[in-house]
């Protein structure tokens, strides 16, 4: 078992990756979706409302069977397991991250927009000089909890035939014969990562002192 | 900055579409041939047909198979792993050229995927602890009662159910997990391979035995994606000779450490 | 690829799918049922006086909310046999849910609790009411208010939370998806199905929710 363990640090390092990737574009999209929600005409936020529903109704589980079997069945385009783990995690990401930076942008005042404007600010100078800045220090600490549930999500991947640290902790219990040690392993990593990062996000979160904060989202995984 | 982040979506989308590959039209073996890889959907943990070894390295009987064939393409062998249902879905949507992974023929799978002549024939029996009572399946009457560790999607979907029809399934994805359950006693038996069985027996030494009698015959053989007749024609003579020569033969041998059956229609 | 999407295939599998619902529900409602009754006890611990308690209140929610489910789920089924402790497949995953889930209905009740100021124990206790009077007239409708949106938020979480059990052979909706799928071979028909099960589930939640907190709390929002 101890002779696994640079194996299963080096797939834990792989997971990170895999996971880091998901929630990059996932806050990209994120970004997207919040802002094609806060559209005025009525459309596009029904859009953003039925793809947040959407993926906040249907398990990981199958959104990652979906990219992994669905997508080349019905599109013919071919994903690898991790081209389509880290597209499911990043669509799934990215509707929780809408919710985060909406609530972030929410968060500045109306009035700093009017004052903007008075001042002759168009939209995009106003989003990218005034309220980009100050939103992304309340945007910040609960995109780490995202994250976190991002890198329990990603051990689905596993399921879909990606080798990452749970498919590698179970390829070592069957390589050292079936034993509960590397299972137990398993857990005690993934635990150490992410206590790791939730307290990097504690810590951001005493930083950015900001008087409106948003719950910090961390959903079961 | 709306257009910015558009932008910048669409790049990492790009860069997803690059680890990708579209489905081209042509034939398979022109795509193994240009792409220089012979890419073969195996099972994780089927020993000793197959065994991925945590590092991603698989080894074990298919193995070597797939290792021969790729040879013989003179192209080099990108192991999938995959996982019971994934040896057919993985060739239905084309994310391998072959599946080499104790693949059991049937007339309802090759409605949807092709498959070559059997390079194995064994058959599905019961592997239970070594207390368990009972000698042999015909003692166990409808099963009521019994569980019986398969394989989600296999073949034991059908074959326990055809002998048993009262037993209770319980359904995992990977042999391991099956031998896991069945080795706690979350499971009374193992619809599994003989061969996979026998080896299971001599691995655990006092812990397990099978039963007498047999669920269904099996013939092995490699599955690919239907509607190739090019392609199966290079397998099936690539299948023929690795028989015929007695290679098959050999590598059975070192790999079980017993001779390998004839493999014949009335085995 | 010529894939056309039809479900005469799937027709002679969809009486399974019915108890294959049934089960997921049945998990998914036994699981929030147990997760708040333990996650209130653990938010209780987190409010003791003792330090210790506080503290294994504290690891408790910090190894639950920190481990990802499914390894929880395989740790239950797989490993546990080796101390002794036997589980079916069914009670593995009600068991990991619930130990999982719990950990986000302490921090959920614990928010509820922190909400209700300490004054206002002493004030009701200083005008006559006894302690469930103070508890039903004062504690509860405010911790309740707290927590309504996260628990339904909590309630959905462990419904899509629970198809993972088909990872320890339990015969939920995303089992059925996959063994239809792989013996049927129309996998995307069952995907879509399974989907549509998880989306009408997960909706009818959040809907209600909406409907009953609006009815509840009919002058503040809920969300």
């Amino acid at each position: 078992m101890i002779a696994y363990l640079p194996l299963m640090l080096r797939a834990a390092g792989t997971t990170l990756w895999l996971s880091w990737l998901a929630m990059l574009i996932g806050a990209f999209g994120g970004t997207l979706l919040a802002l094609v929600h806060m559209q005025r005409i009525a459309p596009f936020r029904w859009l953003a409302i039925a793809y947040m529903e959407f993926f906040r109704s249907v398990p990981i589980l199958i959104v990652m069977f979906f990219a992994y079997y669905g997508v080349p069945l019905v599109l013919g385009l071919d994903l690898s397991p991790f081209a389509a783990a880290t597209l499911a995690l990043a669509l799934h990401a990215s509707a929780t991250m809408s919710e985060v930076v909406r609530a972030g942008i929410g968060s500045v005042g109306h009035g700093q927009w009017e004052a903007a404007q008075a001042a002759g600010f168009t939209w995009l100078q106003t989003m990218r000089h005034i309220i980009a800045p100050q939103a992304l220090r309340v945007v910040l600490p609960p995109s780490i909890g995202v994250f976190i549930t991002t890198l329990k999500e990603s051990s689905l991947a596993s399921i879909i035939g990606y080798i990452e640290l749970t498919r590698t902790g179970l390829l070592v219990r069957d390589s050292t014969g079936g034993g509960f040690a590397p299972l137990l392993a398993l857990g005690v990593l993934y635990f150490l990562i992410n206590y790791a990062i939730s307290q990097i996000g504690a810590a951001l979160e005493r930083r950015f002192q900001t008087g409106s904060r948003i719950e910090t989202v961390g959903a079961m995984a | 900055m709306v257009y910015r982040i558009l932008g910048r979506a669409c790049a990492a989308l790009l860069l997803l579409g690059m680890t990708a590959g579209l489905a081209r039209a042509d034939g398979i073996l022109q795509q193994i041939l240009s792409r220089g890889t012979l890419r073969v959907a195996v099972l994780p943990s089927l020993p000793p047909y197959s065994k991925v070894l945590p590092s991603g390295e698989p080894e074990g009987y298919d193995i070597d198979i797939a290792k021969k064939l790729a040879d013989a393409l003179k192209v080099k062998p990108e192991f999938v792993v995959t996982d019971i249902p994934g040896r057919i879905t993985s060739l239905q949507t084309r994310k391998v050229d072959v599946t080499i992974a104790d693949f059991t023929r049937t007339v309802e799978r090759s409605t949807t995927i092709a498959f070559t002549e059997p390079y194995l024939v064994t058959t599905m029996r019961l592997l239970v602890p070594v207390d368990f009572k009972g000698k042999a399946i015909a003692e166990l009457g409808d099963g009521a009662g019994i569980k019986i560790a398969i394989s989600r999607g296999g073949t034991a979907e059908q074959a326990v159910p055809a002998n048993l029809p009262k037993a209770t399934l319980v359904r995992f994805n990977t042999q391991a997990d099956e031998m896991s359950a069945l080795l706690n006693g979350q499971a009374d038996a193992m619809a599994e391979d003989d061969f996979y069985n026998s080896q299971a027996i001599k691995d655990r030494p006092g812990k397990l035995r099978q039963l007498d009698g047999l669920l269904a015959r099996a013939e092995i053989g490699i599955g690919l994606p239907s509607g190739d007749p090019d392609f199966l024609r290079v397998l099936n003579l690539f299948v023929e000779q690795l028989n015929a020569s007695g290679n098959n033969a050999k590598m059975f041998k070192q790999w079980f450490g017993f001779d390998q059956p004839t493999i014949t229609v009335h085995y | 690829m010529n894939y056309t999407f039809t479900l005469r295939t799937i027709y002679p599998y969809l009486g399974e799918l019915w108890q294959a619902a049934a089960v997921t529900l049945w998990l998914s409602s036994l699981a929030i049922v147990l997760s708040i009754a333990l996650g209130a006890g653990i938010a209780v611990l987190r409010r003791s006086r003792l330090r210790l308690l506080r503290v294994l209140g504290a690891v408790y929610v910090e190894i639950m909310r920190n481990t990802p489910l499914l390894v929880i789920l395989y740790v239950v089924y797989f490993a546990a046999p080796a101390i002794g402790i036997r589980l079916s497949s069914f009670v593995a995953a009600l068991l990991g849910l619930t130990l999982n889930s719990a950990g986000y209905m302490a921090e959920i009740l614990r928010a509820g609790l922190i909400a209700v100021a300490p004054g206002q124990f002493e004030a009701a206790q200083s005008q006559g009411m006894t302690g469930w009077q103070v508890f039903r007239h004062v504690v509860f409708p405010q911790v309740f208010r707290t927590i309504y949106a996260p628990l339904g938020n909590q309630v959905i979480a462990v419904i899509l939370a629970s198809s993972l059990a088909s990872a320890v052979a339990v015969e939920d909706v995303a089992s059925w998806m996959q063994t239809v799928g792989s013996t049927s071979f129309r996998f995307f028909e069952t995907f879509v199905i399974a989907a549509i099960v998880y989306l009408v589930l997960c909706q009818t939640v959040n809907i209600a929710r909406l409907l009953i907190g609006r009815w509840l709390f009919r002058q503040g929002a809920t969300r």
